[in-house]
């Protein structure tokens, strides 16, 4: 098989922001592993750490780098693929680099806080200075209200960008409605409320209807640009699969956000409308899977970049298998009463975040890496990214098969038998069951950073070396030798 | 604590079957899928297959009775749409590629 | 208003497929048109459904609406009662004992429960611990922390209290002093008039009807 290589053209001031993207969402992920390993390593060791930085410290950075990154990933895409679509540079580039620099700043600020501040008195002033404290979004409100300001921007340069083009694609229009859906959902997260039931209540609102939703049609709008790009799958056939995906996503999403109304105070209605939507919220999943494989295989597999097509392909199996299978196992209520507020969530929550949206930034990275050197190399390979892949999706699947066991655990011992108290949660982390997954957990873990360092790696390397790697496989398939 | 293990149990058991009821038709699609696309049709009965044990993997969680009248039904008819979806998304994504081909 | 979800179910899905139909009149059901009709037929139709029953479940969650304790329940006594037709535990309120010795006003009680769950989240307690159900897992769950027998049968005896609420206050004043099991709770340096509202905030919690979770609280061991 031979590789092609062409001149790269130029690339627009948008794409050019969009590496910026790229590489800070891979040092933020890197952020995320790190983190991540030392709260898995005080589940293991509890004293370690426990007056400098104690568990609660690691656990906000690790989810909000990992929201943080993910986002800037997504919004990296658009920012990547908007130019293209609209066939004219980004209206108002300059406003959107001046508050892409502020964010990381301020991302930095706000790290810095949550390492050597972590919490303050219990007043307001401490809500907007340094701590929320509720999770996901525990950063306080000024970072609430710099991350408005950036999506306020990002919104601007979508809009008017479609706008000045005066051709509102399909993709278009899904892309406009979504993001403003987005923007809007998050403020419905930046309100006090004493009465914890509202409180949670509004916080559902951002979190389901954005990783259950909104986000869920952005990746589709994104990956409607890749299967384009990667495939030459024709714009009309995207656009009306992305209609059906959207239809279903929000079909049974938006009502299936009652899944989470369950036990918070709410109406018991919830439980049988939560329910039954949830139910059906695979469906758009499957959907996928199966779009995903006729696209794929219809191409016989062959694409212009492969790293990029086989995270276009895992995203849509982890997907459906990480938020749909994890996620059904425990949806209908007769189970959630016992499995609600165990481990099993953070089973579904790690599996499906992988699979649903750091495939796709791994995808649209890798589109990136192809386009951002002197030559552009096709099909864009390397000896790298399949380790990469494997010892991350290794490391992914033993730490949600570890989080599975002990929220199994959880869920029979604790609440099924235990009656949730305090002494049944003691007693339930003491139980072999549970307590032998930590040791397992935190060695996928440091698998799934050695991949992350591959990866890293592979995303510096990638494509620059085209003609040496030409050589290599034509020798290798000359002298009948393995790849 | 006899009733506590008797809880402990119908968790246990309605969700190794909720994992069974949701794993499938992921099975079932990619084989179902991609024996369509490579012309095999052995490939696309195995995925049947799944399909059918799916429905089985249904049937078990009736009997059990620990779902009441409303949810046994409503289980029945979710499975039942998991089990039409892949040959019915299979005929549509083609219907939609052949429709819309070549149209940019 | 009662709501009977499924009529609501089956009204939304019935209207998303007339509006479909409506918006994509004239095209085929396999083109484009025909589904950018569905997708904004069913997005608008679900988000009008849930922002109805938005306002409804907003005004069932008020405090003192039934579902939501008013704020003085801090002055009473608290239980759970098994509700046979549902098959959960309810919350029951009971008479009146004070809160650290004194009844506290309607006004002065949501004043306390207020600094208590601003209390709880300038400490970031939900980064280690759930409520009703939501948070992390390294932690027990609170929503029903005030009705734990270990306040009685552990606590009280060791930090030498006399009432639940001066138990409550002063292990979480210094939790490291009186570590249970591996896990330990950091000292967050609660002062007592925190430490007091985050006390008050629990009681408040634990007599909200979620519905019955955690399933069967206290009920299978004894408190130890």
């Amino acid at each position: 098989m031979s590789t092609m290589t062409s001149s790269r053209p130029k690339l627009y001031e948008s794409q050019k922001l969009a590496i910026w993207y790229f590489v800070v969402a891979m040092f933020l992920f890197g952020l995320q592993l790190v983190f991540g390993l030392i709260a898995a390593y005080q589940q293991l060791n509890p004293d370690f750490w426990l007056e400098v930085a104690p568990f609660m410290t690691n656990r906000t950075l690790h989810v909000n780098t990992l929201i943080v990154w993910l986002l800037v990933g997504l919004v990296g895409g658009v920012y990547w693929f908007l130019p293209q679509e609209t066939g004219r540079e980004v209206v108002g580039i300059k406003a959107a680099k001046i508050i892409w620099w502020v964010i990381v700043a301020g991302v930095l600020v706000l790290a810095g806080i949550y390492l050597f501040v972590q919490y303050g008195p219990g007043e307001h002033s401490t809500l907007w200075l340094f701590m929320e404290g509720r999770e996901y979004l525990e950063a306080p409100r000024w970072v609430d209200l710099a991350l408005v300001l950036w999506v306020a921007i990002f919104l601007y340069n979508v809009i008017a960008t479609t706008l000045a083009s005066r051709r509102i694609t399909g993709l278009l229009m899904v892309l406009v409605f979504d993001l403003v859906a987005l923007g809007a959902l998050y403020s419905a997260g930046m309100h006090y409320n004493i009465n914890v039931t509202m409180d949670q209540f509004l916080w559902w609102w951002v979190v389901h209807l954005w990783v259950e939703a909104t986000w869920e049609v952005l990746v589709g709008v994104l990956m409607a640009w890749s299967l384009m790009y990667l495939l030459g799958t024709s714009r009309k056939v995207v656009e009306t699969w992305l209609f059906l995906e959207v239809a279903l996503v929000f079909g049974t999403g938006i009502l299936g956000l009652g899944h989470h109304y369950f036990w918070i105070g709410t109406p018991e209605y919830w439980l049988g409308l939560g329910g039954f939507f949830s139910a059906l919220e695979p469906l758009p999943l499957v959907a996928m899977v199966v779009h995903a494989l006729y696209d794929a295989g219809s191409h016989r597999l062959t694409a212009v970049n492969k790293p990029a097509i086989f995270w276009l392909i895992a995203q849509a199996f982890g997907n459906f298998i990480g938020a749909g299978v994890w996620g059904f196992m425990q949806t209908l209520p007769q189970i959630n009463m016992y499995s609600h507020g165990t481990q099993l969530a953070a089973a579904h929550g790690h599996l499906a975040f992988f699979g649903a949206y750091l495939s796709t930034v791994l995808m649209l990275a890798y589109i990136v890496a192809q386009n951002v050197r002197e030559t552009i190399q096709i099909p864009l390979d390397s000896r790298w990214w399949k380790w990469a892949a494997g010892l991350m999706i290794f490391g992914i699947v033993g730490i949600t098969g570890a989080f599975t066991i002990s929220g199994f655990t959880q869920t029979l011992i604790e609440r099924a038998e235990g009656g949730s108290t305090w002494a049944a949660f003691i007693r339930t982390y003491t139980h072999p069951w549970y307590a032998s997954t930590l040791g397992w957990r935190y060695f996928f873990g440091w698998l799934m950073f050695i991949g992350y360092l591959v990866l890293v790696y592979d995303l510096w390397t990638i494509g620059k070396k085209a003609t040496h790697f030409v050589k290599a496989t034509a020798a290798a398939a000359a002298g009948g030798g393995d790849d | 604590m006899i009733e506590a293990t008797a809880r402990a149990e119908m968790v246990r058991t309605l969700m190794a079957l909720e994992f069974a009821f949701a794993m499938l038709p992921g099975f079932y699609g990619v084989f179902y899928i991609l024996g369509q696309i490579w012309h095999r049709r052995w490939l696309s009965l195995v995925g049947v297959g799944f399909g059918l044990v799916q429905l089985a993997v249904t049937a078990i969680m009736l009997r059990t009775g620990y779902l009441d009248a409303f949810w046994s039904r409503w289980i029945v008819v979710v499975a039942l749409a998991y089990f039409i979806l892949p040959p019915a998304l299979w005929k549509l994504a083609q219907a939609i590629h052949r429709a819309n081909a070549g149209e940019v | 208003m009662e709501v009977h979800w499924l009529e609501v179910t089956i009204g939304a899905i019935a209207i998303a497929v007339v509006l479909t139909r409506v918006l994509s009149r004239g095209a085929g059901w396999l083109s484009w048109r025909f589904w950018r009709g569905a997708m904004l037929a069913s997005s608008v139709t679900m988000t009008s459904v849930l922002l109805v029953l938005s306002f409804q479940t907003v005004a069932e969650a008020r405090p003192g609406a039934g579902r939501i304790p008013p704020w003085t329940v801090i002055n009473h006594e608290i239980g759970l009662k098994w509700d046979a037709e549902q098959q959960w535990q309810v919350p029951v309120v009971g008479e009146k004992t004070g809160f650290f010795g004194k009844e506290w006003s309607p006004e002065e009680a949501k004043a306390l429960v207020d600094k208590g769950k601003l209390t709880f989240q300038s400490r970031n307690c939900m980064e280690c611990h759930t409520l009703l159900g939501n948070g992390a897992y390294y932690a027990p769950d609170l929503t029903r922390a005030w009705l734990d027998p270990w306040w009685e049968t552990r606590i009280k005896p060791i930090v030498g209290a006399e009432t639940r609420e001066e138990a409550m206050m002063k292990w979480l004043m210094n939790p490291p002093q009186y570590p249970q099991g591996q896990r330990r709770m950091p000292n967050l340096n609660l002062t007592e008039e925190e430490a007091k509202a985050l006390v008050a905030f629990l009681k408040w919690m634990s007599a909200i009807d979620t519905n019955g979770f955690p399933p069967h609280f206290g009920l299978t061991y004894e408190a130890r």
